[in-house]
């Protein structure tokens, strides 16, 4: 029972984290390489408002107040990319993957400069256990489970089920098309970075507190995300929450039963193998 | 009425455009013949926005749209269904149609529009669930002129919209868009492979040459030009 | 030689002698840590160490040699792009060959030891580290200031289970990178002369990448129901949250490791819940006051300097570690590598300054005798957060009685380089 809660948890993570950038990625066809290091200042503008708020309105407050604001800075963050970076550098994919390395560097500075290089801990906002059948879900990782399955949800009736969301997709689909029949392609590809990085720091601000938030925090977060992506198929946002799903129940297990150690490996290997066998991903339709 | 004087348009120094100059009558139908490599896209591309021009004026009821964004252009009253469609695959039909009415935001014109719509053309009302990646080249092509109307255009370009259409189908979609025309007072700018279909249609021809218009007219004195037929219609 | 020439040699030999001079008067030492980026978490609380350590001489005048000779110390830092061994000889190379430092302190990592112990011996340099590692007969300049990492992990371990009988199973968490495989082998080591009663029940080494997910690597150890939890590899942050899930899955027994940082820790856990639970050896922690009481003033100097927020233990692992140069700066003619390598090394023990007399040990796991087994205070955590001595475990003693029953085990983990 505990190993299935695990999985859950596990999989909320992951899918929490690769969401935005699966969505930027399938719109846009470009590769943030800064998202990681939104996700980080998502968790660090949450750090700081627990820490400075939480003695006055209590900590489950600071915490949403934190993940509010860290959603508004890390959306500015992508129109602010989307500006700099994407639309100046429009058909140039390589100078743009450049420059969002550039800027996560930039950022992992600031950070660095402002909290220093040492890692912090977010005071968790909830601190309770839920037991479930005899196996324990802390409370903290029921509000990231609640947050992935929000936003993922929140995602898809916005996509699916909006007008904008209608117009995000068919620019993802089309981007010519979509031009001809009046979209602004610009203004949803702000749009889609803005909602893409907002997700970013809505997960920085909910996986905070159950896990150390470093200046470098982001990296390896990205790298998983990436596999994650690239096994669901590259721009199928439904893919890339099975492929969640599916690293989830499988990172569990496999810490479960003594091969911890392997993790990144096995990550890897299925990662070459889905692109060498169906290089569209698991659940990626053809160009 | 659309008005083109002296445009000039060149990919990274080359000349496809040439100074060209024509007009075309809204509720009229205008065709566009050329060869290959021609510009007739080019010039397609161009109206939209899609290409800035480097010298020269549209004049769309005699005021300028060149330099003017397409969502611009779309909104001012030109659609075009574009060479190989470019509609969205694994949207459905009804999504793409509605997604043609993105300038026209009014929900009570849309449903109004799109009825029409259906009517026109039954089949994408059988199928306005499916995917539109799923259609048949016809019902796709439906789909195309569909999702341009949806905008309510005064002027309706269509670049080489029977291509790989079997001619039966081809020569009922021309029709159609014709009555559809007549009926709303709809200007048509048609490129055509089959030359020899459109100028039946057309009331107004123009051939374009090297990026430059060799000869322009009525429909049916273009149709009778030796030149013509030698090149085109033989 | 006429004149003008004599004028010359004298000019160079007085421009040689008086920089031989000033030379003499400034005692440069490196400080080869992480400087920037992730690991910059440890480098910069040892760098911060090491100089304070010389602002205390340097307030008072300087340190004196044997010969009663005041000299200031200057301590130049040195990145090795987190403990990259290939760094860590660039750092060398540029602190030894252009900034002519005398002494340098390293981390105990074998590889990176093992890159520079070739430059160190030959320009004489004296290195030393806050713990063991890649310790070798042909490179004398290589040397172990204080017991330190990983032998730590042994004395610790062995300490937990000679004065708690009622521990019957240990679990071992360790990363999988080099530092964890040796504490994995040392932890092993520590466990073996209590093999009888005591099992070890859990030892997968995990993967440091999987520590997003705490619950997950915690479950298994849980269920492995151990009496006590050795870590080594998490970061303090990561030890924090590991204590969460042990202690959220229901966890009751000990924890222990080098050190942890109980800040980060109440802020999830009560300190009461942990009081008398959790353990700590790491050559000394400063931010306990009954100890030293110069390591205690060290603790305040840094807080008041650096803040709370920012004590890390290892400031105090790496202020001990210079005290072992110091003491041999202060027995030696001349403050050079050489002379206090050899004042250092003129009988087997070292009145250290903070610990005591200390053995010189190391022989029959390095083939030299460079390595300082300074008796090693265990640390406990009380219902405050803080911690307190638990006791001070006379390593050198417990070497001579159980290295026949470790010796093995530390080979079989790849740690023993005597006989290669
Ligand atoms: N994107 C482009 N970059 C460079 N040159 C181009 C580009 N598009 C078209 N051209 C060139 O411009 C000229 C006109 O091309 P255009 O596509 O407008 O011709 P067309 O009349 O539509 O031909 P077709 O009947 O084959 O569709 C051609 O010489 C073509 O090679
Ligand atoms: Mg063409």
């Amino acid at each position: 029972m505990q190993i299935v809660l695990n999985c859950l948890s596990l999989t909320s993570f992951y899918l929490c984290f690769a969401l935005g950038l699966a969505l930027v990625f399938g719109v846009m066809r470009i590769i943030n390489f800064a998202h990681g290091e939104f996700f980080m200042i998502g968790a660090y503008v949450t750090y700081f408002c627990v820490a400075t708020l939480a003695p006055q309105i209590g900590g489950p407050s600071a915490w949403l107040v934190g993940a509010i604001v860290a959603a508004a800075v890390t959306g500015l963050l992508g129109a602010v990319l989307y500006r700099a970076v994407v639309v100046p550098l429009a058909d140039k994919p390589l100078a743009i993957f450049i420059s969002t390395l550039a800027l996560s560097y930039v950022l992992q500075t600031i950070v660095v400069q402002i909290f220093g290089p040492v890692g912090l801990s977010i005071s968790p906002p909830l601190r309770g256990v839920v037991s479930v059948g005899g196996a324990i879900l802390p409370a903290s990782r029921v509000m990231v489970i609640v947050a992935a399955a929000a936003l993922s949800t929140g995602l898809w009736i916005y996509l699916m089920r909006t007008e904008p969301g209608r117009r995000i997709r068919a620019v993802a689909q089309n981007p010519r098309g979509a031009l001809l029949q009046g979209i602004k392609t610009r203004n949803v590809g702000n749009l889609t970075l803005i909602i893409g990085s907002g997700i970013a720091g809505i997960c920085g601000a909910s996986m905070g507190p159950i896990s150390q938030i470093s200046p470098y925090m982001g990296g390896p977060a990205l790298w998983k995300a990436f596999i994650i992506i690239i096994v669901g198929g590259i721009g199928n946002v439904w893919g890339a929450v099975a492929a969640a799903a599916i690293f989830g129940v499988l990172d569990t297990l496999m810490s479960q039963f003594g091969g911890g150690r392997f993790l990144a490996l096995t990550s890897a290997a299925i990662m070459l193998f889905v692109l060498s066998v169906k290089p569209s991903g698991l659940f990626g339709e053809k160009e | 009425m659309l008005e083109a004087q002296d445009i000039v348009v060149e990919y990274g120094g080359v000349r496809a455009l040439d100074q060209l100059s024509f007009s075309a009558q809204i509720g009229d139908v205008t065709a566009v013949v050329g060869s290959n490599g021609a510009g007739k896209t080019t010039l397609m591309n161009t109206i939209c926005g899609l290409i800035q021009p480097v010298s020269g004026e549209i004049r769309l009821d005699g005021e300028r749209i060149d330099g003017l964004a397409p969502d611009e252009i779309v909104r001012r009253g030109i659609s075009l269904v574009p060479e190989g469609r470019e509609l969205f695959p694994r949207l459905s039909v009804l999504e793409n149609l509605l997604l043609g009415a993105t300038v026209r935001p009014d929900p009570a014109t849309r449903r109004t529009t799109l009825a029409r719509i259906y009517e026109l053309f039954p089949v994408l009302a059988d199928r306005q669930s499916q995917k539109a990646g799923q259609l048949s080249g016809g019902e796709q092509q439906m789909l195309a002129f569909g999702r341009a109307l949806m905008s309510l255009p005064k002027l309706l370009l269509l670049d080489e919209p029977s291509i790989g259409l079997a001619p039966m189908v081809e020569e009922q979609l021309i029709s159609a868009i014709r009555d559809y025309s007549l009926e709303n007072g709809i200007g048509v700018l048609i490129v055509e492979q089959n030359a020899m279909l459109a100028l039946e249609y057309a009331q107004h021809a123009f051939v374009v040459e090297q990026g430059r218009v060799a000869l322009s007219g009525p429909a049916a004195t273009v149709r009778d030009d030796p030149a013509v037929i030698a090149s085109y219609l033989g | 030689m006429d004149l003008m020439t004599r004028i010359i040699v004298a000019g160079v030999f007085a421009c040689g002698l008086t920089g031989y001079a000033s030379a003499q008067e400034t005692i440069n030492i490196g400080v080869v840590q992480p400087q920037a980026g992730e690991c910059a978490q440890w480098g910069v609380p040892i760098t911060r160490g090491v100089q304070i350590w010389a602002e205390e001489f340097n307030a008072n005048g300087g340190i004196a040699d044997a010969t009663g000779k005041k000299h200031q110390i200057k301590v130049t830092t040195y990145d090795n792009n987190c403990y990259t061994a290939g760094d860590e000889l660039t750092a060398f190379r540029r602190a030894i060959l252009d900034d002519k430092v005398n002494f340098i302190l390293q981390t105990f990592t074998p590889a990176s030891r093992q890159a520079v112990a070739q430059i160190a011996t030959e320009n004489k340099v004296l290195t030393t580290s806050y713990g063991a590692g890649y310790l070798n007969a042909k490179y004398p300049f290589l040397i172990g200031s204080v017991t330190g990492s990983p032998g730590s992990y042994m004395f610790l371990v062995s300490h937990l289970l000679e004065t708690r009988p009622d521990i019957k199973k240990v679990a071992i968490v360790t990363a999988d990178h080099s530092f964890g495989q040796a504490a994995l082998a040392y932890y092993k080591a520590g466990i073996t002369p209590y093999a009888k009663r005591v099992e070890i029940v859990y030892s997968q080494p995990y993967d440091p990448a999987s520590t997003s997910d705490m619950l997950g690597l915690a479950t298994p150890i849980f269920a492995s129901s151990p009496d006590l939890i050795v870590e080594l590899g998490f970061t303090p942050g990561q030890q924090a949250l590991f204590i969460e899930a042990m202690e959220q899955l229901g966890y009751k027994g000990l924890y222990g490791s080098e050190g942890w940082t109980m800040g980060l820790v109440t802020e999830r856990i009560p300190a009461a819940q942990l009081a008398g639970r959790v353990f700590s050896a790491y050559v000394v922690d400063a931010s306990e006051p009954s100890f030293s009481p110069r390591v205690s003033k060290f603790y305040k100097s840094y807080v008041e300097k650096y803040g709370q927020k920012e004590w890390s233990v290892l400031a105090s692992v790496a202020y001990a570690a210079m005290t072992t140069v110091e003491a041999g700066i202060q027995k030696a003619a001349a403050p050079t590598g050489d002379a206090v390598r050899q004042a250092l090394f003129t009988t087997d023990t070292v009145d250290q300054p903070l610990f005591g007399k200390s053995h010189w040990g190391g022989a029959e796991m390095y083939g030299a005798n460079n390595w300082l087994l300074t008796p090693l205070p265990v640390y406990v955590t009380d219902d405050k957060g803080g911690v307190k001595v638990d006791a001070v475990v006379d390593v050198a003693k417990w070497w001579n009685a159980n290295k026949d029953a470790a010796l093995p085990v530390l080979a079989q983990g790849g740690q023993v380089s005597a006989n290669k």
